[in-house]
């Protein structure tokens, strides 16, 4: 959203420009009535809301009427809204007007004005089908009297849902929808799709509008769809039949449509460049070659940025470097650099999210260097509105949009947040840590609560992400307490980071309430991909405790919010494989694998993810089903320079993963690709992007294969000992199963086994080739000894779960053999004797301070 | 007349036949989707037009992306076209150059 108050490349004093307003409204005023409405308050953004409350005094007072309306309820209502509608309710002039809805006679009424002639039964059912809504109760007349003109027989209460209203006024709107030319159809679709008001030249120019335009306009005009304009455009009569138009349309379908529209009017306004149409055609032919040049720039610019809104990334791309490369000398700074913005756009969305970020932090610069304040806004407008479905970009470019304001050193804040933004989306954490650091000294040097804890949040994310947990902690430790209600989003940083070093310290419960809590914070936000990514946090929870149920149903609804979300893809088919349930995992597992397929350098989480599942699928079955393409991914991933350290992190587990399986399915391994696995889980070692156990176990994986049994036994009770620590159980009894059948620990197996049937891992259970479940009396004791079932000297257990020295699983093995003399009922009890006197310990971690310091210096 | 909101309907044409004599009022329609706001609004906007009151009429979308201040920038261009020359100078020499030159920028 463009700052209207430093517009057009200087300042304009907020001060100054809220009184112009007021003057301008006074003097009116006092020439002739004024008469103001204000359609859909809930729209207003921030500064309008503002502007409007230190208006309302004059507007008080002055010969204004003011009508506003509002739509309640109204998701979109925020604090500042209410406030206003307070102060504007409070004066001595203020009415308030709730329409009521329509009774019987009343729409007996309204369809006889509709030349709909209503039985009194037929006035009784439309009035309850539409709750007495007047523009239900419109719809449902419009239908009633299509079908009458078809002859049908009308049969009102089949033709809707028990749904909700506006569901059920949608299938009403979609019934009549459907009883239109198949031309009128096609033009609705495509007008819902351009958006709710549309110009006749545009719909002219698609050949996605078949047959006769004027008389399908005209049919879409007299079944109420659309209501003519002025300049030959039109509009949908209602955002709600707009909305049901669209709802018509597959999400694959509304792709093409918007693809091919988005072709088709560059080829018709924009494609001058290449043969010159419309004016610069026209100035072409006149012999006026460079304006005709000019002008087809100017229409390949348009035809980028709308190529861009139609989600056309290769067509943007194409234009924009067919511009570069055509006229690159001859174009000015300010095109240039808006062409670039389109290739960064583009490019992100093409999955090349390293150039993409690169290239917008070039062009970031460049306008910075020039001090070109309205360049840089409409950069981080531009770069909001394409990556409205990225958390970070979105989340900063509304951060630093706020922090522009005039003549502060605020300014300097908008380049260091875009510049961190930046380097940590590709994974460069010492660049973005530089950017961090500067922050929070800018922040300290002015005390403001949001600044101060977006600031202390960032560094303390990328602390953590270069393993300086302790450092994380004391940041978050200082940070403010912010209210959820004032800046969700800034509230939500600091709270998954604190929840990020919860899970890792092995407070596991705590942990989920605070990612629980972000899901309820980022909601306020309004921000659909954040929610999805909270969600998937907290699935990924539910899954470390085994509940598979709650781990896919979150999955699932953390990947219908934002589909690139490969996380939750991926969790979803962990929670099917762990549970045996190989159908509805391998099915997700192609959806995943054909996204991969879209994305030209692999980058992101998608490939990464999928490689990941194909080799926990080849480890459970034995099965080589996608292992070719899983391998040949995870070793692209590892050999780009430039990818992600996550995505990069998470190949390196799948490669060794997979070469392990290989193996011990009697396969022949290339030593390269274990070389290029190792290198891979590198990555590990310098940040904390993969989970301690899961990398543990995969160095575990890759002494097997070098046949280097002390490491292989050492990283093992490490990897095993971390699971335990953070309560990944299913990781935990696939690493025991592991000890169990390559070292014969009958401990391991036991364990193992009863992880396996306390959490119904069925394809765990016929790897460890025992009874399908155990009694319940068994799962009860050995859940108790997993649990922690030592001698008290253990109660060093969870400090050093990150030095992997001395919790080892060897040694809870040996303490745990205290249980081997007991058996039936009194193995039971000394069981739970001996939890309970565990529980009765006081926590080790239980200070406010996550990360103590002897706790690092044990690490260290 | 709109159907069932005869008495919504009076009230604002009431309304407004007093600002004439210089009585203004602010008015909050409320209410959800589909019940009928903007369409008193625009039965409103007819009747200022027939009384000839200076009208900025605004209409926010549902689901559309606007600007900062969009609804105010809108407001000042509407009434600021609706002046004659002379009032424009007028307007313009009360505004003071600040004032104008904020707006301008403002709105572009």
């Amino acid at each position: 959203m463009i700052d209207r108050t430093r517009a057009h490349g200087y300042t304009v004093g907020r001060p100054a420009l809220f009184a112009a307003f007021r003057y301008l409204l006074e003097w009116c005023s006092h020439e002739r009535p004024l008469l103001l409405l204000f359609d859909n308050l809930q729209r207003f953004d921030e500064t309008s809301v503002e502007l409007f409350s230190q208006l309302l005094p004059t507007l008080q007072q002055t010969d204004v009427m003011l009508v506003v309306t509002l739509r309640d309820p109204s998701q979109r209502i925020t604090a500042g809204h209410r406030s206003l509608v307070a102060e504007l309710l409070h004066g001595p002039r203020a009415h308030a007007i709730e329409p009521r809805r329509l009774s019987r006679q009343e729409v007996t009424v309204l369809a006889r004005s509709e030349e709909v002639e209503l039985t009194s039964d037929e006035a009784r059912r439309v009035t309850d089908e539409s709750g007495g809504n007047p523009l239900f109760v419109l719809e449902l007349l419009r239908a009633i009297a299509e079908a009458r003109r078809a002859r049908e027989n009308v049969d009102l209460q089949s033709s809707l849902s028990e749904a909700r209203v506006l569901r059920r006024i949608s299938s009403v709107i979609q019934h009549r929808f459907s009883a239109l030319a198949q031309g009128t159809q096609k033009l609705l679709q495509v007008a819902a799709l351009l958006g709710r008001h549309v110009a006749h030249l545009e719909l002219s120019a698609l050949s996605l509008v078949n047959g006769d335009l004027h008389a399908s306009l005209a049919e879409a005009e007299r079944a109420g769809f659309l209501r003519s304009e002025p300049h030959h455009s039109y509009r949908f009569t209602h955002e709600l039949v707009r909305r049901a138009v669209v709802a018509t349309i597959s999400g694959a379908e509304q792709a093409r449509i918007s693809e091919s529209a988005a072709r088709q009017l560059e080829e018709s306004f924009g494609a001058a460049r290449r043969t010159p149409r419309g004016s610069a055609r026209g100035a072409s032919l006149r012999g006026n070659t460079e304006d005709a040049r000019d002008r087809g720039i100017h229409y390949s610019l348009v035809t980028a940025n709308r190529a861009i809104e139609t989600y056309a990334w290769e067509s943007a791309l194409a234009t924009a470097d067919d511009l570069l490369a055509q006229y690159g000398t001859y174009l000015d700074r300010d095109t240039t650099s808006r062409l670039r913005l389109v290739r960064g756009s583009a490019l992100f969305r093409l999955a090349r999210r390293y150039e993409a970020f690169k290239e917008f932090l070039a062009v970031f610069d460049y306008f910075y260097e020039m001090r070109d304040l309205d360049a840089i806004i409409m950069l981080l407008r531009n770069h909001s509105y394409v990556e409205a479905g990225d958390v970070e970009v979105h989340h900063i470019a509304k951060q630093a949009l706020k922090l522009l304001t005039p003549g502060s050193s605020r300014e300097f804040d908008v380049r260091y947040h875009y510049a961190f933004t930046c380097n940590a989306a590709i994974g460069d954490y010492e660049s973005a840590l530089e950017q961090a650091d500067r922050l929070v000294e800018l922040a300290e040097s002015t005390p403001d609560a949001v600044r101060s804890t977006l600031s202390l949040s960032k560094r303390a994310y990328i602390l953590f992400r270069l393993r300086r947990f302790e450092e994380a902690n004391e940041h978050i430790r200082r940070l403010p307490d912010m209210d959820p209600g004032r800046a969700p989003l800034i509230a939500n940083y600091a709270t998954m980071v604190r929840a990020g070093l919860a899970r890792i310290e092995g407070r596991t419960e705590f942990a989920t309430r605070l990612y629980e809590r972000c899901v309820e914070v980022v909601r306020l936000a309004d921000d659909t991909a954040l929610t999805a990514t909270m969600i998937h946090f907290v699935a990924r929870m539910a899954l470390h405790r085994g509940d598979w149920m709650s781990a896919m149903r979150l999955s699932r609804d953390s990947a219908e919010l934002h589909p690139m979300n490969g996380n939750a893809f991926h969790q979803f088919i962990l929670g099917c494989y762990y549970s045996g349930n190989f159908a509805e995992g391998d099915n997700k597992l192609s959806e995943l694998l054909a996204q991969s397929s879209k994305t030209p350098t692999l980058r992101g989480t998608i490939p990464a993810n999928a490689a990941c599942s194909i080799a926990l699928r080849f480890a459970s079955t034995g099965e080589r089903r996608w292992v070719d393409d899983g391998t040949w991914i995870a070793a692209t991933l590892i050999r780009d320079t430039n990818a992600h350290p996550v995505p990069v992190a998470r190949a390196g587990f799948a490669l060794a993963h997979t070469l392990r399986t290989e193996a011990r399915t009697g396969g022949e391994v290339d030593r390269s690709l274990v070389e290029l696995a190792r290198a891979g889980l590198d990555v590990n070692t310098r940040y904390a992007v993969l989970q301690d156990d899961y990398a543990l176990y995969a160095r575990a994986l890759l002494a097997e294969l070098d046949g280097d049994e002390a490491a292989l036994a050492t990283l093992l009770e490490q990897a095993a000992a971390h699971a335990r620590h953070i309560s990944n159980l299913p990781a935990l009894a696939w690493i025991l199963c592991d000890i169990a059948t390559h070292f014969e620990d009958t401990d391991a197996r036991r364990e193992a086994a009863e992880l396996a049937s306390r959490l119904k891992m069925e394809p765990l259970l016929r790897t460890l080739n025992t009874a399908p479940l155990l009694t319940k009396r068994e799962v009860e004791v050995l859940g108790l000894v997993s649990e922690g079932l030592t001698e008290p000297a253990d109660r060093r257990f969870p400090r050093h779960q990150h030095a992997h020295r001395l919790a080892t699983r060897r040694q809870h093995i040996a303490q745990t053999r205290m249980c081997k003399p007991y058996g039936g009922r009194e193995r039971s009890t000394s069981a739970r004797t001996h939890t309970h006197r565990i529980d009765a310990w006081p926590r080790p971690c239980g200070s406010p301070m996550l990360f103590a310091p002897a706790a690092t210096t044990a690490a260290a | 007349m709109l159907v069932g909101r005869e008495i919504e309907t009076r009230a604002l044409h009431d309304a407004l036949a007093r600002l004439e004599s210089g009585a203004g009022s602010q008015w909050l329609v409320r209410g959800e989707a589909g019940i009928g706001k903007s369409a008193l609004l625009a039965d409103l906007r007819d009747e200022g037009v027939r009384r000839g009151a200076a009208i900025a009429d605004i209409v926010l979308i549902e689901g559309a992306t606007v600007e900062s201040l969009w609804p105010w920038i809108i407001v000042a261009q509407e009434l600021v076209h609706a002046l004659s020359p002379e009032q424009r100078s007028a307007a313009a020499k009360a505004l003071g150059p600040a004032g104008v030159g904020a707006l301008n920028t403002a709105c572009g």
